[in-house]
C-alpha cells in the first residue's frame, strides 16, 4: 500500500464493499459473555449486542468485539422519528420492520434495493449522505437526525465524533457476529429504536423457526458421508481471500450441509492463502461460492489464468446477479442465505433467493 | 592553429567583437580578463557549445560550424577542461582518465591495450599512478585537476580548452599544472591551448602569451609586460 | 579488480540458476504434485515473471539514475509506474471492452510510463538537489492517484476491483501467453542498452562533458527515456507496480563492482535484479506454510531500509 494511487483505491474500496473487507480487521476476541445480570438479555444470539427492558423503554449495551467490554450504554425511552443508517444492512433491517419511513439519511444510494427507500430519496425525504470524500457529516447535522446508526468500519467512528453529543450514535457490530442467526438479531436494536420491538421478535422468532427447519431438513436428507466440497473467495492479487473456519460464512456452510474447505482454519474474520496452496487442495472442489463477480467471463478477465484452476468447471455460484440485494437483505435473512446454500449443496436448485450460478 | 574572422560571440547579444586574430599552434594562450567581460563566453565557443552569432573562427582544417554538426570530429578535434570536477561516486581517476578514450572507441565502449597503454603512460608522466584506482570523490582538489587534465590529454585533440583550470588549487599545484600543459603542447606541433586565468603573474613569469578581453575588443599580446596587460584592461 | 567483477557476476548468475531450479523444482512440487498444465501455466510464468521483472526494472533504474545524473532515481520513486498505471487506468475504464488487448494495455502502460519519466525529466533541469526531485515524483504519484481515484468514482465495482488487484503488483498474474511478449519486449530493452554502454559511460560526467567527448547526448536521451519506458512500461502493465527494485539495485551494483563501467553495470543490474526477485518470491514459497506474503511487501521490508540508507549516506 506504499503507493499513493493503491491508497487512494484501498480507500474507495472500502466504500464500496464495506462489508466485503471486514475481514482486514478482525481482531481475536474470546466467546465468553459475562454472567447476566439480575434483568434479562432479551437478544439470544448475539455477542455484541444487549437488550435489556428498563423502566417503560429498553436499555442497550453494545460491546466492543476488539476487547469484549461495554462500548456504548444508552437507553431507548421512546421511538425516534428521523434516524440516519450508514450502511446498507441497516436499510434492510428497518425495510424489513416496514420502517422506511424513519429513514432520514443513508449513506450511498447507488446500493439501494428497496423501491420504498429508493422513492422517499427521490421525494428528498432521505439525504444521500455519500460525496466523493466519503460520507458528510455536515449533512448529516442538516437532516436532524436524532440517531445514527454506523458500522465502526474503518475511519467513519472519526467523522462520527465530530457530531453534537445529543445525538445517539450506536456502533453496528452485526458483521462480526459470529453465527448468521447473531447478525440478523440486530433487528431488535432497530425494533427498539422504531417503537417496534415486539414486531421485530417476531419477525426474528420466524426467521429464527425458518432456519432450524432448514436446518434440520438439510441433516435429515444427509444420509452419506460424502458432503460436497465447497471453495469461497477469490484471489486477490497474491492472496486467496476466504472466510475463516469460524466465521458465520463457515457456519453457515456447515449447516447448509457443505464440507467447507477452511473449516479448519482458526478464526473469526478472513484466512489469506497462496495460489500454490488453493492448486493443491482445488481438484477436491466441487463448488466455487463467491468469487465475486457475475460470470465466468468477468472472473476470466480479472485473472486469465483462472480457466486453469481444477474448480474453474465446476458449479460457480455467486451473489453477484443482485449484489445490493445480498448487502441489504442477506444479514437480516439468514434463513434465505440458508436455503440458498442447502439448495446448492443438493446440486438441485428451485428458487434461491441471492445465489446464482454463474455462465 | 585557431583562425579568427569577423567573428561576433555572445548568447542573446554580441558580447565579443573580434575582428581579425591567429593564434599559431605549437603555444597555450592565456585569457584574461575582469569578471564578466565573457570569457567563459568566449571558450564555449570555441569548444563548440555555442554558436557564433556572425563571422568564422576555424580550428586546424575545420570550422566551428563543422565541428558544432559533428559531435564525433569535435570530440577528436577540442578537448575541454573545466574549473572543477567533482567526482562521482564509484569512478575510481584511472576510469576517469579512461573516459577521454571514448571518442576513439567502438559501440560497446572498450579500451584496447593500445588505449590503456596510453592512459598509463599519461598518468606516469601526471606522478598519478598510485592514486589510479582512487575513487575520485575522495581527491584532493588538485589531485582531481591533474586528473582532468590527465582526461582532457589522452583524448589526443590538437585543440585543449580550460576554463579557469587553476581556480581551485593552490600556487603548487597551479605551476604544475601549466607546467605540465606546456609540456603537452610542446609534443606535437599542431597542439595548442586556451586556458582562462586570474593569475596575470604566474603567465607573465611563464612568458605564456597572452589574450586580453576587455570591452568586446580581444587582443593578443605575445611576450607581454604586466604594465602592458593592465594598461588593456 | 576487473577480474573480481566478473567473477561476482557469475557467482551471482549461479546462485540466480540455483534459485531458478528451487523455485521451480524443489519448493513447488514438494507441496504436491501438479499436473503438467499447472506447472507450465502457473510455476514457469512466475518464475519468468520474477526473471524479467527484476531484470528489467533494475536495468531501468540503471538508465535512470544515469539520465538524471541521480542515484536516487528509479521508476518507482519517480512516478513512472505511476503515470503507467494513470494509462491503464483509462484504458481499463474508459476503452470498450473489445479493445481491451495486450497490444492496447501493453502500449497504453508504455505510454504513461515515457510521458511521466518525459515530464519528471524536464522537471528535473529545474531542480538541482536529489530530496527535491523525490518530493516532486511523490507529488505526481499523489496527483496521479487522485486523478485514478476520481475516474474510479464513475466506475463500475468490478473494474475498481481489478484496478485494485493489479495495483498491488504480483508475479503471479501473468499467464503462459504472456510471458513471450514480456519476454521480447525485456530481452529486446536489454539488447539496445548495450549499445548504449560508451555513452552512458560518458554521462556520467554530465551532459556538457558528454558532449565534448563526442556523445550525441540529445539522442542518447531519448533512447534512455524510450528504452526505460519500455521496459518500466510493459512490466507494469503485467506484473502491476513493483517497488524498490529498480531503485536499490543498481546501487548496489555500483557499491559492490566499484565502477562506472555501463557494461559491468548492466550485465550486474540485470543478473542480480533478476536474483532479488526470484530470492524474494522463494522466501515467499519458503514462508507459505506459515502465511502468504504479496510480493511486494517483502521487496519494501528488504529495499526500503537500504534506501533509506543510501539516502543518509549521501548527506
Amino acid at each position: 500500500m506504499s503507493n499513493p494511487a493503491t491508497f487512494q483505491m484501498f480507500r474507495s474500496l472500502i466504500n464500496f464493499f464495506g462489508l466485503v473487507f471486514f475481514f482486514f480487521l478482525v481482531g481475536c476476541s474470546d466467546q465468553k459473555t459475562n454472567a447476566l445480570s439480575k434483568k434479562e438479555n432479551l437478544c439470544q444470539h448475539s455477542q455484541y449486542l444487549r437488550i435489556y427492558n428498563h423502566k417503560k423503554g429498553f436499555k442497550v449495551e453494545i460491546l466492543d468485539p476488539d476487547q469484549q467490554r461495554k462500548l456504548q450504554v444508552f437507553e431507548i425511552q421512546k421511538p425516534y422519528a428521523r434516524i440516519a443508517v450508514l450502511s446498507a444492512t441497516h436499510v434492510g433491517m428497518l425495510s424489513a420492520l416496514g420502517q422506511q419511513e424513519k429513514i432520514c439519511a443513508i449513506s450511498n444510494a447507488k446500493y439501494l434495493l428497496d423501491p420504498r427507500v429508493k422513492q422517499l430519496l427521490q421525494l428528498k425525504r432521505i439525504a444521500d449522505l455519500q460525496t466523493e470524500l466519503g460520507f458528510s457529516a455536515e449533512k448529516l447535522l442538516q437532516r436532524k437526525a436524532q440517531v445514527v446508526v454506523y458500522s465502526g468500519f474503518g475511519n467513519e467512528s472519526q467523522q462520527l465524533k465530530r457530531l453534537p453529543a445529543h445525538m445517539l450514535k450506536i456502533a453496528n457490530f452485526e458483521w462480526r457476529e459470529k453465527t448468521p442467526l447473531a447478525r440478523a438479531e440486530w433487528l431488535l436494536l432497530f425494533g427498539a429504536l422504531c417503537g417496534q420491538f415486539a414486531e421485530a421478535q417476531q419477525l426474528f422468532e420466524e426467521i429464527q423457526a425458518n432456519y432450524i427447519r432448514i436446518q434440520k431438513e438439510v441433516q435429515a436428507n444427509n444420509h452419506s458421508n460424502q458432503l460436497p466440497v465447497l471453495l469461497s473467495g477469490n484471489l486477490y492479487g497474491d492472496q486467496w481471500i476466504a472466510p475463516a473456519g469460524q466465521s458465520f460464512e463457515a457456519h453457515l456452510y456447515k449447516d447448509a450441509g457443505l464440507a467447507y474447505l477452511f473449516n479448519n482454519e482458526e478464526g473469526t474474520g478472513s484466512v489469506f492463502k497462496s495460489l500454490a496452496e488453493i492448486l493443491r487442495k482445488g481438484p477436491a472442489v466441487g463448488i466455487w461460492l463467491n468469487p465475486g463477480l457475475p460470470s465466468r467471463k468477468a472472473i476470466l478477465k480479472q485473472y486469465p489464468k483462472a480457466e486453469f484452476f481444477p474448480f474453474f468447471k465446476k458449479p460457480i455460484y455467486c451473489y453477484t446477479s443482485n449484489t445490493n440485494k445480498y448487502w441489504e437483505q442477506a444479514a437480516v435473512h439468514p434463513d434465505w442465505l440458508l436455503s440458498d446454500l442447502s439448495q446448492i449443496a443438493s446440486g438441485q436448485t428451485k428458487k434461491l433467493h441471492f445465489y446464482a450460478l454463474l455462465k | 592553429m585557431i583562425t579568427i574572422q569577423q567573428a561576433q560571440v555572445g548568447y542573446h547579444t554580441t558580447l565579443i567583437d573580434i575582428a581579425q586574430l591567429a593564434l599559431p599552434a605549437g603555444q597555450i594562450y592565456a585569457l584574461i580578463g575582469r569578471n564578466g567581460s565573457g570569457k567563459s563566453t568566449l571558450l564555449q565557443t570555441l569548444i563548440g557549445q555555442l554558436p557564433l552569432r556572425a563571422g568564422s573562427i576555424s580550428v586546424g582544417a575545420f570550422t566551428l560550424e563543422e565541428l558544432q554538426k559533428n559531435a564525433a570530429l569535435r570530440a577528436k578535434q577540442v578537448s575541454f577542461v573545466a574549473s572543477m570536477f567533482t567526482g562521482v561516486e564509484a569512478l575510481t581517476l584511472r576510469a576517469y582518465v579512461s573516459l577521454g578514450r571514448v571518442p576513439h572507441l567502438g559501440a560497446f565502449g572498450r579500451l584496447q591495450a593500445t588505449d590503456l597503454q596510453f592512459v598509463d603512460k599519461v598518468l606516469q608522466v601526471l606522478n598519478l599512478c598510485d592514486l589510479a584506482q582512487k575513487d575520485t570523490r575522495k581527491l584532493s582538489d588538485g589531485e582531481r585537476q591533474l586528473a582532468s587534465l590527465a582526461r582532457a590529454i589522452v583524448q589526443d585533440t590538437p585543440l585543449m580548452v580550460l576554463d579557469e583550470p587553476a581556480s581551485f588549487l593552490d600556487y603548487f599545484n597551479r605551476e604544475l599544472l601549466l607546467d605540465q600543459l606546456q609540456h603537452w603542447v610542446q609534443q606535437k606541433p599542431e597542439r595548442s591551448a586556451v586556458f582562462s586565468s586570474h593569475d596575470i603573474d604566474l603567465c607573465l613569469q611563464k612568458g605564456i602569451p597572452i589574450l586580453v578581453l576587455h570591452q568586446q575588443k580581444l587582443t593578443l599580446l605575445a611576450k607581454p609586460t604586466k604594465q602592458e596587460v593592465m594598461a588593456l584592461l | 579488480m576487473k577480474q573480481r567483477n566478473i567473477l561476482l557476476l557469475f557467482l551471482v548468475g549461479m546462485l540466480l540458476l540455483l534459485l531458478s531450479w528451487m523455485h521451480l523444482f524443489v519448493l513447488q512440487q514438494e507441496q504436491g504434485t501438479y499436473s503438467s498444465l499447472i506447472f507450465w501455466e502457473f510455476q514457469v510464468p512466475r518464475l519468468l515473471s520474477a526473471l524479467l521483472a527484476g531484470g528489467g526494472l533494475s536495468l531501468s533504474g540503471l538508465l535512470m539514475q544515469n539520465l538524471f545524473q541521480n542515484p536516487m532515481a528509479g521508476p518507482y520513486v519517480l512516478g513512472i509506474n505511476s503515470g503507467a498505471s494513470l494509462f491503464i487506468s483509462l484504458l481499463i475504464l474508459g476503452a470498450a471492452p473489445s479493445f481491451l488487448n495486450e497490444l492496447s494495455y501493453v502500449s497504453a502502460a508504455m505510454t504513461g510510463a515515457f510521458l511521466a519519466a518525459s515530464f519528471m525529466f524536464v522537471v528535473s533541469k529545474r531542480v538541482q538537489n536529489t530530496q527535491s526531485l523525490l518530493v516532486i515524483g511523490l507529488m505526481f504519484a499523489s496527483f496521479t492517484g487522485a486523478i485514478e481515484a476520481v475516474l474510479q468514482s464513475f466506475a463500475a465495482p468490478e473494474q475498481v476491483k481489478q484496478l485494485f488487484i493489479w495495483n498491488m503488483g504480483s508475479l503471479q498474474q501473468m499467464s503462459a501467453a504472456q510471458a513471450p511478449w514480456l519476454g521480447t519486449i525485456t530481452v529486446f530493452g536489454m539488447a539496445t542498452t548495450l549499445f548504449l554502454v560508451k555513452g552512458l559511460n560518458a554521462m556520467v560526467l554530465g551532459d556538457a562533458h558528454a558532449l565534448q567527448l563526442g556523445i550525441k547526448v540529445k539522442q542518447l536521451k531519448i533512447v534512455i527515456l524510450f528504452v526505460t519506458a519500455l521496459l518500466a512500461g510493459s512490466i507494469t502493465a503485467y506484473c502491476g507496480p513493483i517497488a524498490f527494485v529498480g531503485l536499490a539495485i543498481p546501487n548496489l551494483a555500483r557499491a559492490l563492482l566499484k565502477t562506472q563501467d555501463h557494461l559491468l553495470l548492466i550485465l550486474f543490474s540485470v543478473v542480480a535484479g533478476s536474483f532479488f526477485l526470484v530470492a524474494i518470491d522463494v522466501l515467499i514459497l519458503l514462508l507459505d506454510p506459515w502465511m502468504t506474503i504479496p510480493v511486494n511487501v517483502l521487496t519494501a521490508v528488504i529495499g526500503a531500509p537500504y534506501v533509506a540508507y543510501l539516502m543518509l549516506r549521501q548527506r
